[in-house]
């Protein structure tokens, strides 16, 4: 139904008052000419209808033809919309050009979404598809979906699968990572025994391959051998393996930092400048006179990507909030210099668990004195780590060195 | 002029010759083979059915669309009658 009232108001329709004595006369020869009537009310003496645009002209016909009154009340559709707006230019004008630009700002890209593990991160990946041309404002035909997925799934190995979808002005793009290649990789070697990378006593012994030469309880030193690649059998030959093992143990760690008594501190100003800035279909448009400032800023950006029942506009405010800092000087007292130290300790703590082989923190001791004119911070850690390391066996078979056999 | 139904139509009214109805309940009657309207009002319609006149009255009644042979009457119907 719905289909046939577009229809209709696309082609145009009226509607007419039958009057005059036998208006049932004109019905039935409307009828038998074809003309097709809708909506017929009766009001008294009086009928209106509904007739096709196109149908008026046998309409008079047959009110002629039955002696009956037929009076065109009212037009509806698109030709009588278009004829009443014939006289304003402006309104077609305006219509050609929206098409034109709808037409023409459909075929790029302005927005791009990114579905990606915590792996990878979504700037990288943004870098990445703009150096492949996938940008905001990249025209989508200029876009080679198949080269650009092959292009960046080999230039980063942490990449399994990517895909890159052009659904109208959205680039989407999902990615899987390369578990294999983000695991760590065990190297192989013909023959290598483990060895200790530092000083403690063993906790755990995991030996998958080799010959362990430590027990729980051992204390052991840097660069004692753990595990031996050379397995002996009791008739006296021996095979060399490539060890395998974990060798946990209990060792010591300490650190000391330092910190000057009187220094320079950065302390926040009240200046605070806010830059904004509204991009556009990738156009960036200033909406503030405020330049990128000289001295001593820190800079923190906020997004806000306009959106439309959820789908996401080619608008974008920007908005840059530089904080200013000044160069003070100051004389510490031990809790300031205390927490300094601490928030520094905690930064070397991070990387020294993330580098140690699965450690564990069992202890720490932190204490913080004044010496002279410096604060000094001593910091005693026990851990629980895996400390062995690979140490391959030199196996060479020269052959250029053994002798010809005589002749 | 309606083509004449074939006479080995299963419908009797096609055998017949006569106009084939179908109401639902009292708000819409379809009538098909009509051969012209004769009275036009809203309190009644009656329709040119060959033999006889058939006669719908009502309140409200009005044609909704109607081609050379068929019409759809809607309305608060109240009475259907046959007149011979």
């Amino acid at each position: 139904m719905i289909a046939v009232r577009f229809l209709r108001w696309i082609s145009g329709y009226v509607n007419v008052r039958i009057g005059g004595r036998f208006p049932e006369r004109f019905l039935n020869v409307a009828a038998r000419k074809g003309i097709n009537l809708w909506g017929l009310r009766s009001s008294g003496e009086d009928h209106t209808a509904f007739a096709r645009n196109s149908e008026i002209a046998m309409m008079k016909a047959a009110a002629e033809k039955t002696g009956t009154q037929l009076t065109v009340c009212r037009h509806y559709g698109l030709p009588y919309l278009v004829k009443r707006y014939r006289n304003r230019a402006g309104l077609p004008a305006g219509l050609v050009a929206a098409l034109i630009f709808l037409r023409i700002m459909s075929g790029y890209i302005w927005n791009i979404t990114i579905s990606t593990p915590d792996l990878i991160n979504e700037y990288e990946i943004r870098q990445l598809l703009a150096d492949n041309g996938v940008t905001v404002g990249a025209r989508s035909d200029s876009i080679d979906v198949p080269s650009v997925i092959n292009r960046i799934s080999s230039s980063d190995r942490r990449i399994s699968w990517m895909t890159l979808n052009l659904l109208g002005t959205t680039a989407e793009v999902a990615l899987s990572p390369n578990l294999a290649e983000s695991m760590e990789k065990k190297e192989t070697h013909t023959a290598c025994n483990i060895l200790s990378s530092a000083d403690g006593v063993v906790t755990r012994v995991q030996a998958y391959n080799g010959s362990a030469r430590v027990k729980v309880g051992d204390g052991i030193h840097r660069n004692q051998l753990l595990v031996s690649g050379v397995m002996e059998y009791n008739n006296g030959s021996h095979v060399l393996a490539d060890s395998e093992a974990r060798i946990f143990a209990r060792t010591a760690r300490s650190v000391t930092m330092e910190l000057p008594v009187s220094g320079e501190r950065l302390q926040k100003t009240d200046t605070v400048i806010i830059k904004r800035d509204l991009s556009v279909f990738g156009l960036r448009i200033p909406l503030s006179l405020n330049g990128d400032p000289d001295g001593l800023f820190s800079r923190s950006v906020t997004n806000r990507q306009g959106l439309l029942f959820d789908s996401t506009l080619p608008l974008k405010l920007q908005c840059e909030e530089w904080q200013e800092y000044e160069k003070k000087p100051v004389e510490l007292t031990l809790p300031q210099a205390q927490e300094y130290l601490e928030k520094k300790l905690k930064v070397y703590e991070w990387f020294m668990i993330a580098s140690a082989k699965s450690g564990t923190l069992l202890q720490r001791h932190v204490r913080v004195t004044r010496e002279g004119d410096r604060y000094r911070l001593k910091a005693d850690y026990e851990l629980e780590e895996d400390v062995g390391y690979v140490s391959v066996i030199d196996v060479r078979t020269d052959e250029a060195d053994d002798p010809a056999p005589p002749d | 002029m309606p083509k004449p139904p074939p006479k080995n139509s299963p419908l009797i009214a096609a055998r017949l010759h006569a106009i084939h109805l179908e109401i639902s309940g009292n708000r819409e009657i379809i009538v098909e083979g009509s051969r012209g309207i004769l009275l036009y009002r809203e309190e009644a319609i009656k329709l040119n059915a060959g033999n006889y006149i058939l006669s719908v009255s009502g309140r409200g009644l009005h044609i909704k669309c109607m081609s050379e042979s068929d019409l759809v009457i809607q309305g608060f119907i109240t009475g259907i009658e046959y007149l011979i």
